[in-house]
């Protein structure tokens, strides 16, 4: 469903603060730099896959006995679960700049109401791992006080 | 769709992006002294994603596209803070991975001889 052309008329005119020429130009930029940002987030994807092989083959290369390979095995496997989350994020907010770009493209609602359900469930999670990060750092803090 | 109805699905999730916001603040406060370039990177984050979050709600509140305008403008500063950021990153990277080349070759063919067996 497209939405109403009286809903893009221009900024001077019946400002029903819908998707004038402006804001529609604003959503298209926006588009670009979401949709850069998760490339970044894929290019750094490939090296934690090249990091985990290099585990991989490193935890393989050690005698069963060795006392290392116990940890080895479980660095590794957080890891595989670690890059299995940040493929999940990432996916994420490429489907959110995907669907942007789709909503500049064609104005068809669905488009933009996927984009805001991907971009509220973008920052739900930024917020978790904001505040691992802050609980993080305190717990560091504390260790270096004691 | 109505016009108060698209105002909330074009501003749904500022409540989100503002609490975002305020603990990308207090994590970038936390670090200033441990990792002063992450610390303003994340101050930087949260301002813009303040911003964005107040002109979100203003837009909610009074439906006028300047507010909107100023909403993604926002959060598209915010986005181009966080690209520079890793960017740089990567070309750090991508640096020391030059200047210890022996390092990585070494790696590599280790990494390779595994492969191999």
């Amino acid at each position: 469903m497209f939405i109403n052309n009286s809903l893009l008329d221009d900024d001077q005119n019946n400002d029903t603060g819908a998707f004038t020429a402006n804001t529609m130009s604003q959503y298209e930029k926006l588009a670009y730099w979401v949709k850069f940002y998760s490339i970044i987030g894929f290019i750094f994807l490939g090296l934690g896959v090249l990091a985990l092989l290099g585990l991989l083959f490193a935890a393989s290369a050690l005698p069963e006995n060795n006392p290392i390979s116990r940890y080895m095995v479980g660095i590794t496997v957080g890891t595989a679960v670690a890059l299995g989350f940040f493929t999940w994020y990432i996916s994420l907010l490429w489907g959110y700049g995907k669907a942007l770009q789709e909503f500049a493209d064609s104005r068809d609602e669905k488009h933009l109401e996927a984009a805001m359900d991907k971009r509220k469930v973008f920052f739900i999670t930024t917020i978790v791992l904001t505040a691992l990060s802050i609980l993080f750092t305190i717990s560091a803090a504390s260790q270096v006080i004691r | 769709m109505q016009s108060s109805k698209l105002r909330q699905v074009v501003s749904s999730g500022g409540t989100w992006q503002l609490t975002f916001a305020i603990l990308s603040l207090i994590a970038g406060a936390l670090s200033i002294s441990s990792n002063a370039i992450t610390a303003l990177v994340s101050v930087a984050l949260g301002i813009f994603a303040l911003l964005s979050a107040l002109a979100a709600r203003k837009y909610e509140d009074m439906g006028s596209s300047t507010h909107l305008a100023d909403s993604l403008k926002y959060e598209k500063i915010y986005f181009i803070i966080a690209v520079v950021y890793y960017v740089l990153i990567l070309l750090a990277v991508a640096f020391f991975a030059i200047l210890y080349r022996d390092a990585v070759n070494l790696w590599w063919a280790s990494f390779i001889e595994a492969v191999n067996r």
